[in-house]
């Protein structure tokens, strides 16, 4: 009776799995989905802050660079 | 029921195609902040400073678009007056967050700064890519190159020569014809130590298209081709060769070689496979269930995929989880529990989630469908 019993527990552990692998993969679907709905795509930016000299006396090597990264991945969401 | 799928499919395209794009002129202040007014003349704006009571022209700024893995990749630019590339910003993506997180803070703009018009802009050449991310950082150097080019061209005045791009043939490419080829010939019934050379494949296309490049094919790549976004195909040969081949053998051949004979994610599954027992299954009532909602998912990766024209967000699979060690908290927990299910299920992710399956069986039963059609319309004539 127990032999019996045995595939058809191991069977319903298996579909647990899949559910909660269909359930984890909406909601990895979800999560990216309100990653564009709540803006959170990185728009980063770089820039000379000393553009101006760099225009009147082009020195590319020796311009400070000042990098800008938003980054939407810190606080909260 | 598919009548009504494509029915929801048009309409997210339709919505997708008429969305807003992104906004221009409220981000020239993050690039060139030292100018007072921005003027436009046609698709270039000139950029004025205050200088001894007098607006003076200090810059220039556009726009610029270029291929990338989920999309068109959208910069904004400035260029000085001797041609030279003083501000950039990415101010529209479609690729996938966690990998063009690693792009943004890797400080791989800063590397455009400086760069002239006549620049080649090549990986290797005077560009280093984001390892892991060479296509997004190859599309923003190109979205940069093409504004700078453009405003040399038109504004300054100076002689432009269009180069053709190279095309790009590597491991990737190479390694991909040859799976193909011997998969072509190696899923005949009749072929001689079949077993054998479908594990050479897999292990293959594991190592090589799996942890060494991380190119395996995602439902990514049919939104973006649903969405008309096409890559370059000198700079993007694989993408062609990936999607391209599938679909050519599925209507072709009727026989999917990818996903049973070299999907490195597959490869990965069945490797576990040998080292558990995986005999077992669902019961036999919910296999069909299973089955619907695996189709449910991979639906709804291409409508909003579609809808949104952020094909890369919506691609809910896990293999950038394993073989680019990058994702969200939920696909490292989902990656966990496919492996973990890989030793008592017969490649679960593939039997019940997988996306690709139902695309692939859609375009297979389209063609059966297409080709009844044709037989009938013979049989009439």
């Amino acid at each position: 009776m127990a032999e019996k019993k045995r595939p058809r527990i191991i069977s319903k552990i298996v579909l647990g799995i899949a559910l909660i692998g269909i359930l984890l993969s909406f909601v990895v679907l979800v999560d990216g989905i309100l990653s564009i709905s709540e803006q959170k795509i990185e728009q980063p930016y770089v820039r000379a802050t000393s553009a101006e000299e760099s225009i009147l006396t082009p020195q590319p090597t020796s311009t400070q660079l000042d990098i800008e990264v938003p980054d939407p991945y810190s606080g909260g969401s | 029921m598919a009548a009504a799928a494509f029915i929801l499919l048009a309409a997210a395209w339709l919505f997708g195609y008429y969305r807003s794009s992104a906004d221009i002129e409220s981000n020239f202040e993050k690039v060139l902040p030292q100018a007072d007014q921005f003027v436009r003349s046609g698709s270039i704006w000139q950029a004025y400073q205050q200088q001894e009571g007098e607006e003076r022209l200090i810059a220039y700024l556009g726009t610029g678009t270029a291929p990338s893995y989920g999309g068109p990749l959208q910069v904004i630019a400035a260029v000085d007056l001797e041609g030279k590339i003083i501000g950039s910003m990415v101010v529209d993506h479609r690729d996938t967050p966690s990998f063009f997180h690693n792009v943004a803070v890797s400080g791989f703009l800063s590397q455009l700064l400086g760069k002239s018009y006549q620049d080649p802009f090549q990986e290797l050449r005077d560009v280093d890519a984001v390892t892991g991310a060479t296509i997004t950082s190859m599309a923003i150097a190109r979205a940069t190159q093409d504004v700078a080019v453009r405003i040399a061209g038109s504004e300054l005045s100076k002689t432009i020569q269009t180069k053709k791009e190279p095309i790009q043939f590597g491991i990737p490419e190479g390694t991909l014809i040859l799976l193909y080829l011997v998969g072509y010939i190696a899923h005949r019934p009749k072929f001689p130590r079949k077993k054998l050379v479908r594990w050479a494949t897999m292990i293959t296309s594991l190592i090589v298209l799996g942890f060494w490049f991380n190119r395996p094919l995602t439902v990514a790549h049919f939104t973006s081709l649903l969405a008309g976004y096409l890559p370059s195909w000198r700079e993007n040969l694989y993408w062609f060769l990936l999607v391209g081949g599938i679909l050519f053998v599925v209507t072709v051949d009727n026989k999917n070689p990818y996903c049973s004979w070299f999907c490195p994610f597959g490869a990965f599954q069945e490797c576990l496979s040998v080292v558990g027992n995986t005999r077992w299954q669902p019961p036999r009532t919910w296999r069909f269930r299973l089955k619907w909602a695996a189709r449910f998912l991979s639906f709804a990766a291409l409508f909003f995929g579609l809808a949104l024209r952020q094909p890369a967000a919506t691609s809910y699979e896990i293999f950038g989880t394993l073989f680019g060690l990058t994702g969200s908290i939920y696909q490292w927990i989902l990656l966990v529990i496919v492996i973990l299910a890989s030793l008592v299920i017969y490649r679960p992710w593939c039997t019940y989630l997988c996306p690709l399956d139902p695309i692939v069986a859609v375009v297979a039963a389209s063609k059966r469908w297409m080709k009844e059609l044709w037989q009938k319309k013979n049989v009439r004539e």
